[in-house]
């Protein structure tokens, strides 16, 4: 029965920041509320918020990896920023339950910053709306979306089409600057299963690229 | 557990999706594959997982059966598992000894267990369960955690030598887990090997980390430092090992850089008396 109500606190205070900061301001009321037996209490009140913090950066870097996989070109316009941004992100979220929890921290992050990045580059600004189309038409029955990537010699547009589940439609034009001509490629994806929602733990990798 | 697995496996990788094209074209650089078991419940990946299972020998890894959680083991993710493991008969399968479940709460990752007599026989119960549903051998990994539950009966090392005696499980043991939480306790890594469990050690795990602030992080984002390696020898010196696994998550480097730390983990294996 103790060994239940401390893995019962421990999940709690590692998952939801609520929790953690609850426990932070005081342990032993925390531990009372959640009437763990005496020596429950005294575990967790020893175990500390040094450790519990350790713990929850810990699962931040873990659902940064495996969320990464989703946000390829926001990682990439963000470098090294994106990895402080969403575990700082994620120390102040719990994560979503079941097999589409990564996809779902991807998308949700997608929106905080782009909510909360008004000023941020304009690049940063399209990779972060390219991420979100992707995300939002794979996740969705129903979708209609446009993009643009700038580059320093061409522009990359998408556009995201679907109905149903078995429609899926990207196109993508780069014009060249400079000889001005206009290349273009289409690709049906529908047919490839694109519309199926995440394996239960994403190794965040395989997700499908965007056109190029 | 380590009778059963009688011969020698040699060196692989934990395979990501985005190895399956590299170890295909290179099979000669992998004596057998770990799988995580969770990314091939879904039939989307069945058609590449007999591919990989006609030409490899795959030994499932499985991220969130949670042995040490007081409230069971999860009956869907054991059903999956199962039929995993039936469809491919690997000569053993492994799980960590962690939980990862509160009922239907996930932590989404291993948690640490309390190194009490109570977890000890939660563990042994949730394994004795499994087993009516898996009969192919399991070994059981220690995790990485820069902290242990306060108010523990046993050590690490006591409660591992205590489980496999009473669940007859073989030992994983990730070596850069032993090392990095032993740098984040204070203490000699050497010293803590020499308590483990060795004679039950079937499999090694080798991977690099990062120091984040005052912890080293197990992150399988580094090549596998030389004090690991280092480690590793040790143990290759002393038990018959049936096979070691290099894991690698971030950071990746070329496919072939990473089939270099594999045959570096085979020739050290080369080197044990059988």
């Amino acid at each position: 029965v103790s060994l239940a109500a401390l893995q019962s606190a421990l999940a709690s205070v590692f998952t939801d920041p609520e929790a953690r900061a609850r426990f932070a301001a005081d342990p032993e009321a925390f531990a009372a509320h959640l009437g763990l037996p005496d020596v429950g209490r005294a575990q967790l009140r020893a175990l500390g918020t040094a450790a519990v913090s350790s713990y929850a950066s810990t699962l931040a870097r873990k659902r940064r990896s495996e969320a990464a996989g989703f946000l390829p070109r926001t990682r990439a316009a963000l470098g090294e920023t994106f990895a402080t941004t969403f575990e700082s992100w994620a120390l102040r979220t719990m994560q979503a339950p079941g097999p589409t929890r990564n996809r779902s921290d991807a998308s949700r992050y997608c929106d905080w910053l782009w909510n909360s990045q008004e000023g941020c580059a304009e690049s940063v600004r399209e990779a972060l709306a390219w991420d979100r189309h992707e995300l939002r038409a794979t996740a969705r029955p129903v979708y209609l979306g446009f993009a643009r990537l700038s580059g320093s010699e061409s522009n990359t547009y998408g556009a995201w089409l679907k109905f149903g589940r078995t429609w899926h439609w990207q196109l993508a034009s780069k014009r060249r600057q400079a000889g001005g001509s206009l290349a273009r490629s289409a690709a049906a994806l529908g047919d490839r299963g694109l519309v199926t929602g995440d394996t239960p733990v994403a190794d965040g990798t395989g997700k499908r690229p965007g056109p190029r | 557990v380590v009778a059963a697995v009688e011969r020698r496996l040699g060196a692989g990788l934990s395979l990501r999706r985005r190895h399956v094209a590299d170890v295909l074209a290179h099979p000669a650089s992998v004596d057998l594959l770990e799988i995580v078991a969770d990314h091939y419940f879904t039939p989307a990946r069945r058609d590449e997982l007999a591919v990989l299972n006609e030409r490899f020998t795959l030994v499932p890894h499985g991220l969130e059966l949670s042995l040490g959680s007081a409230a069971g083991v999860p009956a869907d993710y054991l059903r999956d598992l199962a039929a995993l493991i039936a469809a491919i008969d690997p000569p053993y399968w492994s799980e960590h000894v962690a939980f990862t479940r509160v009922g239907e709460r996930r932590i989404g990752h291993l948690a640490p267990i309390p190194f009490t007599r109570e977890a000890l026989d939660v563990f042994v119960c949730n394994v004795a369960r499994v087993r009516e549903s898996i009969e192919q051998p399991l070994i059981l990994e220690n995790i990485a955690c820069p902290f242990d539950i306060p108010y523990a009966e046993f050590t690490e090392a006591e409660f591992l030598t205590l489980l496999v005696e009473r669940t007859g499980c073989g030992l994983l043991l990730d070596v850069a887990n032993l090392f990095y939480n032993a740098l984040n306790r204070g203490q000699d890594p050497r010293a803590c090997l020499d308590r483990y469990p060795l004679e039950a050690v079937v499999q090694c795990h080798l991977a690099g980390g990062h120091r984040a602030g005052d912890e080293w992080v197990d992150s399988h984002a580094e090549s596998v430092p030389e004090p690991v390696w280092d480690l590793f020898a040790e143990v290759c010196r002393r038990v018959p090992l049936r096979a070691s696994i290099v894991e690698r998550d971030e950071h990746l480097p070329a496919f072939l850089d990473l089939a270099h730390e594999v045959a570096r983990a085979r020739d050290l294996m080369r080197g044990t008396s059988a």
